[in-house]
């Protein structure tokens, strides 16, 4: 805080005065003395200056407005933040340690008050001991490259020229080449004058801003955010997100993993997953490996459902299989007009007709036809299959169907070769690298959202579906688990 | 919806053993055996049993594997059980009524 908006110093009876930033960093530094905290106790700040004050209370550290006007206002709240960031600059922390600390109490354990303990779990530096982050310049390289790829995968070409005008706008009085060019933007991380200069103007620092999940500069590093997330119809919920950026240093390839924890009524869910890897680590299987690899944080975040959105080209048949559509989640993405129809209270079933009628079966029977006729050259489909398609299609149209069973029909016969970024190829293509039945054509690259649950009896279950020799000893044998000393396999 | 683990876990899922972190966490995609992962799973999740304490929890498990699983793979895990449990463990308490 400059000091210039803060209310004129408090004057004691000794005559002594002190800023509330004085006695802010007095307090931080552990050293709580009479004076400060009579100061603290009896702070008042009123009219404009209150204003001012809230702005640079939450940008000296780092927390909302809404810390900011609790801490003004509620004054058993400033006791217990006093009394809590006592020594805080041991570690260098600002109060925004202290509002994660409370957000992430919310998200945990709701019903407690002590917010102490749980700033020690909040500390990424604690938590991610030794991780192989990657240093801060090649961080944010990542992250404008990042930003930059998605401008150019936008798919409407007006909005990307637009924003790439802007962008190179911004970069050439800065004498850098154009959005193209990975030397300019890999120069832009590699100096903080060049990157302030470029996210100066308002627009280009909103859109630096999306592409590092609203992270501000100077917290680019983080890893765990804890804020809290107003959504669509105005209620208010603590989120905890995390975003990593790391490197695998045996195959020196990039990945990017970010999501959300928020909790659901008792439940906490792990939410908006979204990840991004090098374009040549793609490989099969990537839905089961995301969930299995992330399977730590179950038992970190005692989560108990994890939703996510299954559009991975080959993924999605693995998620057919653990899991079936979310048609609560979905049913925002449905048409008014049948958000009209089926009121706020919608049958499930009811519901879950809609989604599969607006939202997967014409995605799926376009893609079912598209592999069919590749496959077999527009001969007819076999009597037995067409019934069968309708059969299901009815199935779904009374909410009766499941993911699965779309993924599974035509199942035994792999008349569809795919190629390795599992598109859809000629038989005899060079590039065919699978094989699949129809269903499995046909589900790829559809996006639904799916729910699969955390408990322990449904992951035994997810084990059983996703191991194909059907028995948790076998499996056990083959991949060389060691459990305890009373198994000798 | 039951809390998946109510107590610590003791398996080291997902920890390096040698730098005691989570690194796999975002290795994921990169490399390994997805085989290997689901084994590795699978063990944590067996190992967690151990440490369970509550005898509902346990009886709502079988009763989940009983009803869902082969008659011979149901058999094998009880056999797997009475090897891994601890003697005090609730499973003694109740495997009565799932052996034959």
């Amino acid at each position: 805080m400059s000091g210039e908006h803060m209310p004129s110093p408090f004057a004691t009876e000794e005559k002594k005065s002190i800023t509330l930033s004085e006695a802010m960093e007095v307090v931080k530094d552990g050293k709580l003395d009479a004076l400060a905290s009579q100061f603290l106790q009896s702070f008042r700040i009123e009219g404009d200056n209150r204003e001012a004050f809230i702005t640079q209370f939450s940008e000296k550290e780092g927390v909302s407005t809404k810390f900011a006007e609790r801490f003004l206002d509620d004054e058993s709240f400033r006791r217990r933040v006093i009394n809590i960031c006592n020594n805080f600059s041991q570690h260098g922390e600002r109060l925004l340690h202290m509002e994660e600390a409370e957000i992430y109490t919310e998200i945990m354990e709701p019903n407690t008050n002590d917010v102490a303990p749980l700033l020690q779990s909040t500390n990424p530096s604690e938590r991610f001991k030794g991780a192989r982050t990657l240093p801060r310049n090649e961080l944010i390289a990542k992250r404008l490259l990042d930003m930059r790829d998605t401008v150019l995968s936008i798919g409407d070409t007006e909005m990307t020229e637009k924003i790439t005008y802007m962008i190179e706008s911004a970069m050439k009085p800065l004498g850098l080449g154009d959005i193209v060019d990975d030397a300019s933007w890999r120069k832009m991380a590699e100096s903080e004058e060049l990157l302030s200069a470029f996210v100066e103007d308002a627009t280009m620092r909103d859109l630096y801003k999306q592409a590092t999940e609203g992270q501000e500069l100077e917290q680019i590093g983080r890893r765990i955010q804890l804020y809290r997330h107003e959504r669509n119809d105005g209620s208010v919920v603590p989120t905890l997100g995390v975003d990593q950026v790391a490197k695998n240093m045996e195959t020196g390839a990039e990945t990017r993993l970010g999501f959300m924890i928020e909790r659901e009524q008792d439940k906490r869910v792990l939410k908006d997953i979204l990840v991004m890897v090098d374009k040549n680590t793609r490989n099969s299987n990537e839905g089961m490996k995301f969930l299995l690899d992330n399977l730590p944080l179950v038992k970190k975040y005692e989560l108990s459902e994890a939703e996510f959105v299954a559009n991975l080209k080959i993924g999605s048949y693995v998620w057919a299989r653990i899991a079936d559509v979310d048609a609560g989640a979905m049913a925002e993405d449905l048409s008014t007009e049948a958000q009209k129809e089926l009121g706020p209270n919608a049958d499930p079933k009811h519901l879950k007709a809609k989604v599969f009628e607006e939202l997967i079966l014409p995605a799926y029977e376009r893609n079912f036809r598209t592999a069919h006729d590749t496959a077999l050259h527009g001969k007819d489909l076999e009597p037995a299959l067409e019934k069968a398609f309708s059969d299901l299609r009815a199935k779904a149209l009374a909410g009766e169907a499941t993911m699965e069973d779309f993924a599974r029909l035509g199942e035994g016969k792999d008349m569809v070769k795919f190629d390795a970024a599992g598109k859809i190829v000629e038989s005899d293509s060079s590039e065919a690298m699978l094989s699949g039945h129809l269903g499995k054509a046909a589900i790829m690259g559809i996006p639904w959202k799916a729910r699969v649950p955390l408990d322990r009896s449904s992951l035994f279950d997810l084990i059983d579906k996703l191991d194909k020799s059907k028995g948790l000893m076998p499996l056990l044998k083959r991949t060389g688990q060691k459990i305890g000393l009373a198994l000798s396999l | 919806m039951k809390k998946l683990f109510e107590k610590p876990l003791s398996s080291n899922l997902g920890k390096d053993p040698d730098s005691g972190t989570d690194v796999e966490f975002y290795d994921w995609i990169t490399g390994g055996d997805s085989e290997v992962a689901l084994g590795s799973f699978a063990a944590a999740l067996v190992e967690s049993l151990r440490d369970e304490v509550s005898v509902s929890e346990l009886t709502d498990l079988l009763n989940d594997w009983k009803k869902r699983l082969p008659e011979a793979e149901f058999i094998s895990r009880l056999a797997m059980l009475e090897r891994l449990m601890p003697p005090n463990h609730p499973y003694h308490m109740i495997k009565g009524s799932y052996l034959k």
